[in-house]
This record gives structure tokens, C-alpha cells and sequence, in this order.
């Protein structure tokens, strides 16, 4: 799913979250948005979730301009907060059921799927246990199983990495992730740690104070960089210190 | 500005019903909510408030922490205090107190806070699950009958306010003090300072109920009892395979091989259909697949609506029956007996019919609070549709009660049983026309439409109070008006009203016009 943003503003009081972001952002690419504290990355995803509304602008998928009541465009996208809402009396199996139909997607095929994710993310032994008596990795891996169960075209995760979930875990995640970026799944995540930015992703975007400073492919900021071993570190130290 | 209008209501019934008791009852309400809210608040202490959260990760002990919430609590309870002074002074201005009169005055503004701070704390302490929220709604829902009633029937109501309030100063314990104000009047009944001894109490209480509060505060982290990874119901299959394989004693927990087995016999993904009593039958039945979906959602622990309603009915008729028993010995006590069970009943059958189930539950992400359904592709339409569903399903209960209960206290009023019924039939109907109303609030209560001074939150806030104001005055009109022609209408009017006003709120719901995320309070 293409997704385009025009001229995209969202201002929290004097703050803006994001000035007048513009993007293109084609299918099949794993994202990593990087930036400060508050530079704006999680209101990215909200505003691409339909939880925070933009001040200006307008977000397109598929050049279809989206708002909450285009419903058929929001059942596209899944999103998974840092912590994932989930319904905390009933068993990981039951609250993936019910996100699974809820994105309409408990079709042929499911049980297999479910059965070999859960399997992978260590989760099988608790399938019937009630989420509230998991771990903080565990409610998230629990989430992810969902996500990746559901597989819509757009994943939109905060913070993935500092979720708690083991080295397993997260190795999974990432094979499962770039699996399906190459069947056209576009994954938006925002993290802090440059090491897995780096080496995870195909494009990196990266927000400062609102502002998009850069969203172009690694092996470009690769060549403009001095340091090529620490082309992010470099980056976030230009923004500290200013445009040299 | 709330004590601003406290001493307006008060001013007004104190100049127009001419009797001390109304303007009392009123300053009494008043504080009761306030007690309920506070308590409120004090319940969920540990919670409350993202400061004590934080407080939480820092190496501080949890009786300081207590000590920290507590202060808080009391600190920003002092508005209350202003509340007293005003509603208290205003009424000393209207009884034209003498210079006496007003120095004496003095204590009795910290006496009345301090006992709406010791109740708060008694309530907290000692019936932390009390419905405090449904009772405080319900007062609110009270108190907008009465100024209706009020302005469409006027004396008569005011008579009957007048009648009842000094026993509601004396059933609510918030007006034990405020009913010492007699003592100031130059008519005054001595016998009234009796009531210091319960005042006393409440007061002595004060300390054990901060020492539970205090006790309760200590942070558990919840741990659950042992694996309940036992055969979900109904997967008799499995159980079957199991009970083979395992001995007697462990056969009903499943081990990985079973579960492997649960999970590809798709059991997990099957809807429990039509399982359930009539009553969730029938409303499943009614219910798209769609709107299955978002039921499963928004009432995650499964749909209760028979039980309930068989509670409610049975606390009705036992209402009516020791109000019918007991009114042949005393009318008096009667009428008491069943305006306080009629409260009770209403309570719990108005929570039930708007019930909204988890789909508005707020959960903390990144520093906002975010409803649930916010998260998931829900639209504000079809969740709304299947919420309406719920409520009609149990309309024809609701107005099963609402027409029994007028029926039968409409004679106490002046008014023919066949006139009650009638009303009885509107109010039902009025009823569900709240229905939409409500869902605005609650979808409104998770964003931040109203948080901000801007524009479109003044456009909000004017357009919620014209609603407000043309639903409840059409359907005070739809009720008290005797010319049938003209009051049905005006009922029918009120529904769509509200109807109207759920429709437009959701064209600035569609068109992104606010979040729907809040900031913490």
C-alpha cells in the first residue's frame, strides 16, 4: 500500500509534533523512523493510525485521502502501541481470536498460522493463560502474534525493541517482518537504538523537532556519510551539534 | 465557578420555596456528590494520579508515598471548602442572619468540610466497591428532573421539595452539619445540636479510615494462582483425547500436544453462538456478524444481560412490596422505603441499559490516555449501532419498570394510576432516547474534543449545551405536557434529538476534527 503524506501538520499547543511533513513511502520496504525524544515519532503513527488528528494536511493510501470513516483503509493498517491493548482477563488465545475478527482476518489457515507463531514466539505452553499473568515480553510477543497473524499491509509498531522481548523473540520478529516486507508489507517502526536501525531496515527516516531531516534508503546516507560504521551516530551528532 | 452556581441554586430555591430545608437539601446534594467523588478518588489512590505512579520507580517507601497521594488529595479537596463558604454564606444572606448569627456561622463552614472529607474517607475505607460513579450520576440524573420539574410544574414541586427535604437532610449524613444551621435562625431548636453526636462519630472515624487507606496503598503485583491452562469449555474433543491419554487427576490440564490440538481444531476462532440465556440470545440473534464481533469486543467476559435483569426486577418488586407492607402501618415510611429502592433500581437498570461494556477503557501510551477501540479498526458508526442494539433489546424492560413505577407512585402526586402508566411509557421512552446522548459522551470522554481552548472545542461546548438544553427541555415538555397530541410528539421530538445530536458529533468524529486520545488528568 503506497502511503503519502501531504504537507502533514499536527501542533501540540505550541509544539509541532509534525510542520508540514511531506513523504512518499512505497510498499515493501521496512521503515525505521529515528529521532530525539518528542521529535514526533510516535504522532507519526498515531496520525497514520487515525488516533491523532492532523492540524493541516492530509494522509493518503493509496492516493485515497484517509479519515477514521474510511474504514476499509484502516482495517488495512495495524498498529501496535509500545505497550498493546489487550483484554486483560482473557487467554492470548481468545484476545488474538477476537483482534483476528475484528481485522477480519480468521480465515482459512488461521489455526496453522496461530499454532506455528505462538510455537515460534514461545508462547504455545500459555496459549490458554489469561494475559495478565504474563510478562511485560510476553503481552508484547502476545501483540505481535496478533499483528503478524492479521498480516495487513501496513505495521506500524512503536518501539518494537525496548518491549522486553528476548533475543528469540526478536529475532523472529525480524525474520517474520522481512519476510513480509518482501511480499509488499510496509513496516513503520520507531526505535532509539541506531545499532538495529542500521541493520534493519531499507529506508530510514529520521524526525527532528517535526521536521523530516532524512528518509532516504541506508546505503545512500552510507555514501554521504564521513563515518561509514556509524552513519546514524553521525547523524543524530549533526543534529545535536548543527549542520556543520 | 461551580460555587458560583451552587450559591445561585441555592439563592433561588431559598427566595422561591421561602423555606430553609429545599435551599439546605441543595448545598447537601451538592457535598454528597462531592463526598462520592473524592472517595472516588480515594479508592483508586494508588492509581490515581501519574505522579504516584512515578513514585512508584523511586526508592521511597510506599507510607510516604501515601503520605505524598494523601496531602494531594486533601490539598485539592480545599476547593470544597469554597464550595461550603459560599452555599453557607448565601443562605446566611437570604435568612437575613444577625451579626451573631454570622460569627457563629464561622465553624460550621469547617465542620460541614471536614465531615464531607470524613465520609469521603469513611466510604473509601470500608466500601471501596460501592457504584460511587453510578450514584453521583444518578444524583446529577435527580437534580435535573427537579429543576425541570421545577420550572415546568413550579409550586407544586417546590411544595413537594420542600416536603422531603428534611428527611433527605437527615438520611444524607453530608447535612447533619448543615442542618445546625437552625441553631443560628432565632426559632431555632436546640434538640438539633443532638445530631454532633453522630457528627462526632463520622469525625472519630476519620482516623481509622485513613490508617485502612494507608494499609490498602502498599503495591502488590498481582500473581495469579497456578497455570489455568486447563480444556476451555467445550472442547470436548480434546477432553475426550485427553481423559485416554492422561490419568484421572490430571486429565482436565492440557498439556503442549493438546493444546497444538486445540489450537488446529480451530476452537479458539469459533463464536459461542446462541449459547446463552433468552434474553443474549435474542440480542445475538438480532446482532450482525460484524456487530458479534464488536459485542465479543466491547464485552470481552461475555454479555449479562438476563441475570441482571432478574437482580433489578427482584430488588423492584421487593421495593414494592415492603414499601406496600410497611406504608399500611406508616405512608411516611412507605413512600421513604420506596423512593430510596426506586433510586437503587433505577441506578443499576440505567447502567445497564447505556452499559458500554470495555470498548472506552483508556490504556496509558506514550503519556496520553487512548480508548481501546481507538487502537482497532472500529468505526464510530458500527460500534454505536450494536451499543444501540444492546439498549433497545432491554428497552422493553426498562419501560417495564419505568411504567410499574409510576403507576403505582403517581398517586402519591395527585395524579390517577391510568396518567401514571402514560408517564411511566414516556419516561421509557425518554429513556432510550439518553441512549444517544450518551454514546456521544463516551466516545467524547476519550478524546480531547473539549481539552483545549480553540476553536473547535468552543464550537463543541456550545453545541453540547444547545443539545443538552433543547433534549431535556422538549422532553420535560414530552412529560409534564397533559395535551397527548402534544406530548408524544414532543417525546418523539426528544429522541430525535438526541439521535440528531449523535449524528452530528460523528460528522466532526469523521472528519478528524480532535483526537481520540486524552491527556491524563
Amino acid at each position: 500500500m503506497k502511503i503519502e503524506l501531504r504537507g502533514l501538520l499536527k501542533a501540540y499547543r505550541s509544539t509541532r509534533a509534525l510542520d508540514y511533513v511531506s513523504l512518499e513511502i512505497e510498499p515493501g520496504q521496512i521503515i525505521s523512523v529515528l529521532g530525539v525524544n518528542g521529535a514526533g515519532k510516535t504522532t507519526l503513527l498515531r496520525c497514520l493510525a487515525g488516533i491523532a488528528a492532523p492540524d493541516a494536511g492530509g494522509i493518503f493510501l493509496e492516493n485515497e485521502e484517509f479519515h477514521r470513516d474510511r474504514l476499509d483503509l484502516r482495517s488495512r493498517i495495524y498498529l501496535m502501541p509500545d505497550f498493546p491493548f489487550l483484554f486483560w482477563e482473557q487467554s492470548i488465545l481468545r484476545n488474538i481470536a477476537m483482534i483476528l475478527r475484528l481485522y477480519n482476518a480468521d480465515g482459512a489457515g488461521t489455526e496453522t498460522r496461530v499454532l506455528q507463531l505462538l510455537r515460534e514466539f514461545d508462547l504455545l505452553p500459555l496459549a490458554f493463560r489469561p494475559v495478565n499473568s504474563l510478562s511485560r515480553g510476553q503481552l508484547y510477543k502476545t501483540g505481535l502474534v496478533a499483528l503478524l497473524a492479521a498480516d495487513r499491509e501496513v505495521w506500524l509498531l512503536d518501539e518494537p525493541f525496548a518491549s522486553g522481548m528476548d533475543p528469540q523473540g526478536i529475532d523472529a520478529f525480524r525474520r517474520y517482518a522481512r519476510e513480509a516486507a518482501s511480499r509488499g508489507r510496509t513496516i513503520l517502526y520507531t526505535t532509539q537504538i541506531l545499532d538495529i536501525a542500521e541493520r534493519f531496515s531499507d529506508r530510514v527516516c529520521l524526525i527532528h523537532k517535526g521536521e523530516i531531516r532524512a528518509f532516504d534508503p541506508l546505503e545512500k546516507l552510507r555514501a554521504q556519510a564521513q563515518d561509514k560504521d556509524n552513519v546514524l551516530q553521525e547523524m543524530f551528532r549533526q543534529l545535536r551539534e548543527g549542520p556543520s | 465557578m461551580f460555587s458560583v452556581f451552587l450559591a445561585i441554586m441555592v439563592f433561588n430555591l431559598s427566595q422561591s420555596s421561602l423555606h430553609l430545608d429545599a435551599a439546605l437539601l441543595a448545598i447537601n446534594l451538592w457535598l454528597f456528590t462531592t463526598a462520592l467523588f473524592y472517595a472516588t478518588n480515594l479508592v483508586k489512590l494508588p492509581t490515581h494520579s501519574w505522579d504516584v505512579v512515578a513514585l512508584r520507580f523511586l526508592p521511597v517507601s510506599d507510607a510516604t508515598t501515601a503520605s505524598w497521594a494523601l496531602d494531594k488529595s486533601f490539598r485539592q479537596a480545599l476547593f470544597s471548602l469554597l464550595d461550603v463558604m459560599v452555599g453557607l454564606g448565601t443562605l446566611g444572606a437570604c435568612e437575613h442572619l444577625s451579626l451573631s448569627g454570622w460569627i457563629a456561622l464561622a465553624p460550621l463552614v469547617p465542620l460541614t468540610f471536614g465531615m464531607t472529607l470524613a465520609l469521603a474517607a469513611f466510604g473509601a475505607a470500608r466500601f471501596p466497591q460501592a457504584p460511587y460513579g453510578v450514584v453521583t450520576g444518578n444524583i446529577f440524573v435527580l437534580a435535573v428532573v427537579a429543576y425541570i420539574a421545577i420550572r415546568a410544574a413550579g409550586p407544586s414541586a417546590l411544595r413537594f421539595i420542600d416536603h422531603i427535604a428534611p428527611t433527605c437532610n437527615l438520611l444524607l449524613p453530608t447535612g447533619w452539619p448543615l442542618l445546625l444551621f437552625d441553631l443560628l435562625l432565632p426559632d431555632g431548636k436546640w434538640a438539633t445540636a443532638l445530631l454532633l453526636i453522630p457528627i462526632g462519630m463520622v469525625f472519630w472515624s476519620f482516623r481509622d479510615s485513613i490508617a485502612i487507606i494507608r494499609a490498602r496503598f502498599a503495591y502488590l503485583e498481582p500473581i495469579l494462582a497456578e497455570a489455568p491452562d486447563l480444556v476451555p469449555e467445550g472442547e470436548t474433543e480434546v477432553e475426550a483425547a485427553s481423559a485416554e491419554v492422561y490419568p484421572p487427576m490430571v486429565q482436565r490440564r492440557i498439556g503442549v500436544t493438546a493444546i497444538e490440538e486445540s489450537i488446529l481444531s480451530g476452537q479458539f476462532l469459533v463464536r459461542q453462538e446462541c449459547n446463552f440465556p433468552w434474553l443474549e440470545c435474542r440480542l445475538w440473534i438480532w446482532l450482525s456478524e460484524r456487530e458479534k464481533t464488536l459485542a465479543e469486543f466491547a464485552f470481552p467476559g461475555g454479555l449479562a444481560l438476563t441475570k441482571m435483569w432478574k437482580i433489578i426486577l427482584w430488588q423492584f418488586f421487593l421495593t414494592l412490596g415492603l414499601s406496600f407492607v410497611i406504608g399500611m402501618a406508616s405512608p411516611f415510611l412507605g413512600h421513604w422505603i420506596f423512593g430510596i429502592g426506586l433510586f437503587i433500581v433505577f441506578s443499576q437498570a440505567m447502567a445497564q441499559v447505556l452499559g458500554t461494556g470495555v470498548a472506552f477503557g483508556a490504556l496509558l501510551n506514550g503519556g496520553v490516555q487512548i480508548p481501546i477501540y481507538a487502537a482497532y479498526p472500529i468505526s464510530y458508526l458500527e460500534l454505536s449501532r450494536m451499543l444501540i442494539k444492546y439498549s433497545i433489546i432491554q428497552m422493553p424492560l426498562m419501560m417495564l419498570l419505568t411504567t410499574a413505577s409510576f403507576t403505582y407512585a403517581m398517586p402519591f402526586f395527585g395524579l390517577s394510576r391510568p396518567e401514571g402508566m402514560i408517564l411511566g411509557l414516556k419516561a421509557g421512552v425518554l429513556f432510550f432516547g439518553a441512549r444517544f446522548p450518551m454514546l456521544v459522551f463516551s466516545f467524547s470522554a476519550g478524546s480531547n474534543d473539549t481539552s483545549r481552548m480553540r476553536l473547535m472545542s468552543l464550537v463543541l461546548l456550545a453545541f453540547f449545551a444547545v443539545s443538552a438544553g433543547l433534549f431535556f427541555g422538549v422532553g420535560a415538555i414530552g412529560v409534564m405536557n397533559q395535551t397527548e397530541w402534544v406530548s408524544w410528539p414532543c417525546c418523539g421530538l426528544c429522541v430525535f434529538i438526541g439521535y440528531a445530536v449523535f449524528r452530528i458529533y460523528g460528522r466532526f468524529y469523521h472528519t478528524n476534527c480532535f483526537d481520540l486520545m486524552r491527556e491524563p488528568r
